[in-house]
């Protein structure tokens, strides 16, 4: 089959061509993974490594005044001050933790960005995957029950023949399954067998 | 002493207090109307609709002109803009407040209104009288709030000199786009709803309704993905944070009617064609809707705060009981029409292009879902337990990072799916590039990247995308296969025959651009904070930022401060880049940064300045890999969606290559067996 082939080495050919792209781009991206985790290690950098430190702290903090943006990246004078207070508890030698629970301390938990997950907060991950997760299963359920249901009336040849828009006799699926839909398409209805 | 005879402010204001009369009257007189069979009065609702489009468009360019004239004395213009900010902006300022922003809805309403009502007049007659209605509802709902709450033409009693001006931030080409087209989007979205309800109201249940709408929902889904995709290039540009998205409030209750609105674009197509999911689409079609009128209100009514939300006020409770009552009344119309709604049929099987509509449908509704919750959930913490929180990206990022991947999967599942049912070999043979596809990228990244979510996500995208260009290579080798086109020709008619299909195609496949965009800069983005001394030099990944100085000078909006950086990119020398901060005029305090950005294909470098002494200087450097591919999506988007949005061309008469189908069975035959 021509078409047949052509048709795959045309998929095939592009999506080699989007894995070279990728291939190409994920070494690049390897590459800042790497200088991201080589960071923390600089030693003999400690103020480069401070900054950045702080600005993942401060990352995690919301700009009490300035809301929806961080502590690290917003331009008020309050999260300025706060980076600088972030800044000197880091050459004081405080924790990640420590410098996290004085802003809290200060400001209530309203100052983290990622609410700590106990008590009620537990709902707010949870509800999600449950609302999805019970909606998948009701969803496969019902399917799976009118499959049953179906399977009993038994799915005679003629019925699936009767299908108007994609035909799937096992004569040459593939071809006339392309056939019919172009035909579709084209004229509007699909060819009169 | 106030100004005498013919003033345009004035006009505005009589023509926003006269406007809801007529609108009462259109609301009233259509679904009488109908009921008495009185034709002239259903055009007499139609022609006070048409005389409410005028009166708000008067109103309109009131405003305008009290903008371009600097008119002070209006508290609005007063408050939305100065002597020194270009005339370009008058456009932002308009809507840069409540009452500007109300009015603009306003107006984008009656017209959409005027133009669906007059396209359809003739061809859905039977509905019109409730399509108006509805529409006028929710115009009387609007001009309320400019009436009693929100007053754009409210005046001082003393002419002030100079005015205050826009919030700098607002003050970006980013910004004179995205908002408008959001609203845009949300508007439009009342379209499909009217016609909806007024489906449901007369009882004409048939798909005439969705048929009537269907462009309009995708005009709507559309402007509201590009108002997204320029907000994100907004936020990309001003707020430097590096960032482009940061699931704050008034971006998630945009988002969320988009999401319904998609979701609603897909149920369609099931209820189009295999007249299923009905009453599932008309409640699509409600929350879609109903969410629109969420986020206007989000975003106006002060209840939750964020970087984009400039305006505050008390209409508040207004939006929420308008809200309260579309969903209310919506839906007791529908449960009353629900016996009318049955499905002649049913779902045939779990794996079929139904069941695969109706996953991508729950997956979707889970979106929605954490995201509202997520945006209401600080209100319940406060409400149950008096502890404020906060819901930050954390949250999202985590929540709907999955479930968005999910999604992009059945991206990818869908179209491989037969209608109805499938069989086991039909499935083997459809799936197996794909899923190639899938193993061959992942083994391939494992090497390269080493961290299970990047990988997963690019292997998706990757089937996904092998999917979508085998759809493309199927159709284009078949119609070549019958009437023996060249590719070319063969690949411009395919997508011309079928627009909505592979129109529909190309939307995917520009999602899936957006995706690497997205996955690219949140697992391999580099940011870095580093203080440089003049000629010091900072490496961050493979460019190095040696710091030249600092220069102050003046432009049109105010002072502004401009750094020179040297950058090496590997070694050698590449640009000179300028990151710097304005103080504009009036607003001293709050500087705005002028982000250097040097865009490109692999990755942009993003350097802001922080802040300066006398001979060092700080800057975030931030090293945003394959962020471009986010716009570029957009654009892609932009022309899938308007090819799947362009009207079909009539069937055509039959031609001679209509024998050959059926010509080249015996072919198709002989080899079918493999």
């Amino acid at each position: 089959m021509i078409s047949r082939n052509t048709s795959r080495w045309l998929t095939v050919g592009a999506t080699l061509i989007v894995l070279a792209g990728l291939v190409f781009v994920s070494l690049s991206l390897a590459q800042n993974a790497n200088s991201n985790a080589a960071r923390p290690a600089l030693e003999g950098d400690s103020d480069a490594a401070m900054t950045q430190t702080m600005l993942r702290i401060g990352d995690d903090l919301q700009c009490p005044i300035c809301e929806g943006q961080s502590v690290a990246y917003s331009n008020s004078r309050l999260a300025t001050e706060m980076r600088e207070q972030i800044t000197v508890q880091l050459q004081a030698g405080a924790t990640e933790a420590e410098i996290k629970q004085y802003f809290v301390d200060r400001y209530g938990v309203i100052v983290l960005r990622e609410p700590p997950r106990t008590g009620l907060n537990l709902l707010l991950w949870q509800m999600p995957f449950i609302f999805v997760g019970v909606g998948i299963l009701i969803l496969s359920w019902t399917l799976m029950q009118t499959r049953r249901n179906k399977e009993k009336v038994a799915v005679t040849a003629n019925e699936s023949a009767s299908l108007h828009s994609e035909p799937s006799d096992e004569v040459d699926p593939e071809i006339r399954e392309l056939l019919a839909q172009y035909d579709e398409e084209l004229f509007g209805s699909a060819p009169t067998k | 002493m106030p100004e005498m005879a013919f003033d345009f402010v004035n006009l505005g204001r009589a023509s926003l207090i006269v406007a809801p009369f007529f609108a009462i009257y259109a609301i009233v007189m259509g679904p009488l109307g109908d009921r008495s069979g009185r034709h002239d009065w259903i055009a007499s609702a139609r022609n006070a609709l048409y005389v409410v489009t005028a009166l708000v468009m008067v109103a309109t360019i009131a405003l305008f002109y009290a903008f371009i004239t600097k008119d002070y004395s209006v508290f609005y213009v007063y408050q939305n803009t100065r002597e020194s900010q270009s005339l370009l902006y008058t456009w932002t300022a308009f809507w840069g407040g409540n009452a500007g922003s109300l009015l603009f809805w306003a107006a984008g309403l009656v017209i959409v209104s005027s133009i669906a009502v007059t396209t359809n007049w003739r061809t859905q007659y039977p509905l019109m009288p409730y399509v108006i209605s509805v529409l006028m509802i929710i115009a009387l709902f609007f001009l309320c709030l400019l009436v009693f709450v929100a007053d754009p033409f409210e005046r001082l009693d003393f002419v002030p000199p100079d005015g205050r001006g826009l919030n700098p931030l607002l003050r970006d080409p980013g910004m004179a786009i995205h908002p408008p087209l959001l609203l845009g989007g949300y508007m439009s979205m009342s379209i499909p709803y009217a016609f909806a309800m007024a489906a449901l109201i007369s009882g004409r249940l048939d798909a005439g309704w969705i048929r009537a709408t269907r462009r309009w929902t995708l005009t709507a889904w559309g402007v509201l993905s590009m108002g997204l995709i320029f907000g994100s290039w907004w936020a990309y540009r001003v707020l430097g944070w590096g960032g482009y998205w940061g699931w704050d409030p008034v971006e998630n209750v945009a988002l969320v009617p988009w999401l319904a609105a998609s979701a609603y674009v897909h149920s369609v197509i099931v209820t189009e064609k295999r007249d299923m999911l009905k009453v599932w689409t008309m409640v699509l079609v409600i929350l879609s809707f109903s969410l629109s009128i969420f986020g206007t209100f989000i975003v106006r009514s002060g209840v939750v705060t964020s970087v984009h939300s400039f305006a505050q006020s008390s209409i508040g409770p207004w939006f929420f009981s308008f809200l309260g009552l579309i969903l209310i009344v919506s839906f007791a119309i529908l449960m009353a029409r629900l016996p009318q709604l049955e499905s002649r049929r049913k779902l045939d099987s779990l794996v079929s292009r139904e069941s695969g509509f109706l996953f991508n449908n729950l997956i979707f509704m889970g979106i929605i879902f954490a995201t509202i919750f997520g945006v209401l959930f600080p209100m319940i913490s406060e409400l149950v337990r008096g502890v404020q929180i906060t819901v930050g990206p954390p949250y999202y990022n985590r929540v709907n990072g999955p479930l968005m991947l999910l999604l992009m999967a059945l991206m990818g599942i869908g179209p491989l799916l037969p209608w109805r049912q499938a069989t086991k070999k039909q499935l083997l043979r459809r799936f197996r590039w794909p899923m190639i596809a899938l193993v061959t990228t992942a083994a391939v990244l494992s090497v390269t990247l080493r961290s299970f979510w990047p990988v997963l996500s690019f292997s998706i995208c990757n089937f996904t995308l092998t999917t979508l260009l085998q759809e493309y290579a199927q159709g284009i080798t078949a119609r070549r296969k019958v009437t023996g086109e060249a590719w070319p020709l063969a690949t411009v008619r395919l997508i011309g025959r079928s627009r909505r299909r592979y129109g529909g195609y190309l939307v995917h496949i520009s999602i899936i651009f957006v995706a690497f965009g997205v996955i690219g800069s949140q697992f391999f983005n580099i940011e870095q904070g580093v203080t440089l001394s003049s000629g010091e030099t900072a490496t961050v990944g493979r460019y190095d930022l040696t710091y030249a100085g600092l220069t102050e000078g003046q432009t049109s909006q105010g002072a502004e401060v401009k750094s020179t950086l040297n950058v090496a990119r590997n070694g050698r020398d590449w640009v000179d880049l300028h990151p710097g901060k304005i103080y504009m005029e009036g607003f001293e305090e709050q500087p705005v940064s002028n982000i250097a950005i040097r865009y490109g294909l692999v990755e942009d470098l993003y350097i802001v300045l922080t802040g300066w002494q006398e001979d060092s200087a700080t800057f975030y450097v931030f090293v945003n890999p394959l962020v471009s591919w986010i716009w570029i999506g957009g654009l892609v988007l932009v022309i899938g969606g308007l090819i799947s949005w362009w009207p079909e061309p009539k069937p055509q008469p039959v031609r001679s290559s209509r024998s050959l189908p059926s010509g080249l069975q015996p072919q198709g035959a002989g080899s079918g067996d493999d």
